[in-house]
């Protein structure tokens, strides 16, 4: 039974009299399984946030439909959501009680006893700052809080938008730790995220979402196992590299990106490709050996003639 | 709400029990309310301690009860309604502004248990603003009591009769407060538009319109905010109170008031209550958070 179904789940805003609205969500469908540390990427305003809210009942759908384990309708996705954790866009706490009261209200809100608060604060770290106030805590406390509250009631599934946002260095790697700890202890992760990198290194899925739609969803080791390609850069025109490149037995392609040539081709027959050049009378200046990543994949599917997917 | 529903059971309470110490715990950390509240007992104190210090300074004063019943519950309760009102928006708007409206669904609540956390929160409030206005003026008023010679109870029933009808005007005035909250859900203008209707909605304007239509006149006393009015001084509950005032406007020479249809505008008070909470509600579900 999948954690998480959607069905062409799909959110209009209205607009004005004479305006069709805006389509935040356009027939997104994607799947998250049972431990799986599922990415949720996309640009700004690519509706990561809407898609999320319609998920923990705090949008409602125009269309299309969802489950959230197994269950449906409004009895079912209430309960269902009793299994949840989630923290959307900003941490949101009352800014004039403390932490420890803020983690309080949440579990009286999620039926915990007050005896997890104190095992939950342990765990973000907020044991000595439980008596200041949310106000007053500087955002990396604000963030540690809001994973803190997501993991009350220990759920099966944790959601988190953006949870680095805003924090330095080191408090990024505090969380991307949590979020790995937390995949390692077999929780269902839904993350939706910036950091890309951050991304590639903690989860096991990951969905791209741009304009509304899905672009793609997959393991984030077949989006990112492909063979890496050369990027060549000579004196001479960049079709006569292209096709000189192209006419040597191991090169499967070559393709021209702007000022460069992108070619796919072993590692271990680089130094024959060069060779191959000299003979033709092309001296490379520039020959980069260029790794699939989540980042190349991200820029190919989210702007258009941009990275990696430059190579067709 | 369905079985699974009205119970958490990490701790055997009804949802319920849980919103009520939920919405009461945040009630009194909330320095908007507590200073509400202080102001409302300040004022409180301020009139009936001053009568109560009158009597004490002058022979020809008295401040005792049951009489004081009349001083407890008059027109000036007007002031429970806009102080406990201006605490319930506060309360309640910030929750959008800091979106722990929106939190509290993610964390487990629906919306429809949001709401009714906030319908016992305005409970909650009127509760606590009663009982204020209650203690400083019968206590004070106790105080200058003889309770060794007295001819009639201390303790009428037309005095709980009284406070009760007063806790039914702020809910009327309260729910109104309510529906300006969860539609703008922001307290400033939220605050604004609430003043608005209490102030030009049902003063002026009708002022205005009953003097090009005077057949409208008698229509516009059946809004909120002067029907609540209507339930307001002691004599409507109180043959005794009635009939003092009775005597003392014949003596200054004016026409006694008639007695209103005291069922009448309690109903009216309720009907406003349900009319501006099933509005909040509905307004409240449509939108997304």
């Amino acid at each position: 039974m999948a954690v998480i179904e959607t069905l062409e789940l799909t959110k209009r805003y209205p607009g004005g009299l004479r305006s069709r609205g805006t389509l935040a969500v356009d027939a997104v469908t994607l799947t998250v399984e049972p431990g799986q540390v599922y990415g949720f990427l996309g640009p700004n305003g690519s509706g990561k946030t809407t898609t999320i809210g319609m998920l923990l009942g705090i949008i409602t759908p125009t269309s299309g439909s969802f489950r959230l384990f197994g269950k449906s309708g409004p009895a079912g996705i209430l309960a269902a959501r009793q299994r949840i954790g989630a923290t959307l866009e900003y941490p949101n706490f009352y800014p004039y009680l403390s932490c420890r009261d803020n983690l309080r209200l949440v579990a009286r809100v999620k039926g915990r006893k007050n005896r997890e608060v104190d095992e939950v604060l342990e765990i973000v770290g907020l044991r000595d700052r439980q008596k200041t106030k949310f106000s007053a805590c500087s955002l990396g406390m604000k963030q540690r809080l809001a994973i803190g509250a997501t993991l009350l009631g220990d759920p099966e599934l944790i959601v988190l938008d953006e949870p680095a946002n805003g924090l330095d260095p080191a408090g990024q790697r505090e969380i991307r730790g949590v979020i790995q700890t937390l995949g390692e202890r077999g929780k269902t992760i839904f993350l939706s995220s910036h950091m890309l990198h951050d991304v590639e290194r903690v989860c096991t899925h990951v969905g791209i979402i741009e304009g509304g739609r899905l672009v793609t969803t997959s393991a984030v080791a077949s989006l990112t196992g492909a063979a890496p390609v050369a990027i060549l850069r000579a004196e001479c025109p960049v079709e006569r590299l292209r096709s000189a490149a192209e006419a040597f037995e191991p090169v499967r392609s070559a393709s021209v990106r702007g000022i460069d040539v992108v070619v796919e081709i072993d590692e271990g027959d680089l130094a024959g490709l060069n060779e191959h050049l000299v003979k033709q009378g092309i001296l490379l200046h520039h020959l980069t050996l260029e790794r699939q990543t989540l980042e190349n994949v991200f820029m190919r599917l989210t702007t258009p003639g941009e990275g990696f997917g430059a190579v067709a | 709400m369905s079985a699974e529903q009205r119970t958490y059971p990490a701790l055997g309470r009804s949802v319920w029990t849980v919103l009520l110490r939920t919405e009461w715990f945040k009630a009194r950390h909330r320095l908007a309310f507590l200073v509400t509240l202080g102001l409302f007992t300040f004022v409180t104190l301020a009139d009936d301690g001053g009568s109560f210090s009158r009597a004490r300074r002058s022979a020809d004063v008295t401040y005792a009860l049951p009489e004081a019943w009349s001083s407890v519950f008059s027109e000036d309760s007007v002031l429970l309604l806009i102080f406990a009102t201006l605490a319930v928006i506060m309360l309640v708007s910030s929750e959008f502004t800091w979106r722990t409206a929106r939190q509290n669904v993610i964390d487990g609540l629906s919306k429809t248990q949001w709401f009714w956390g906030k319908v016992i929160l305005v409970l909650l409030v009127g509760i606590a603003f009663v009982v204020i206005k209650l203690t400083i003026g019968a206590g004070a008023a106790a105080l200058g009591t003889d309770f060794a010679t007295l001819s009639s109870p201390a303790f009428p029933l037309s005095a709980a009769t009284a406070a009760f009808a007063l806790f039914l005007a702020y809910l009327s005035v309260a729910s109104l407060g309510l529906l300006c909250s969860v539609a703008i859900r922001n307290s400033g203008p939220a605050i604004a538009v609430w003043f608005f209707w209490i102030t030009l909605g049902e003063q002026l304007l009708p002022a205005l319109v009953a003097r090009a239509l005077p057949v409208l006149q008698p229509l516009f006393t059946y809004l909120p905010f002067s029907a609540a009015q209507r339930v307001m001084p002691f004599w409507v509950f109180d043959g005794a109170a009635y009939g003092r005032m009775v005597e003392a406007a014949t003596a200054a020479g004016d026409q006694a008031p008639e007695l209103p249809n005291l069922m009448l505008w309690l109903g009216v008070n309720v009907g406003w209550t349900l009319v501006f909470v099933a509005t909040a509600f509905t307004v409240f579900r449509r939108r997304d958070l």
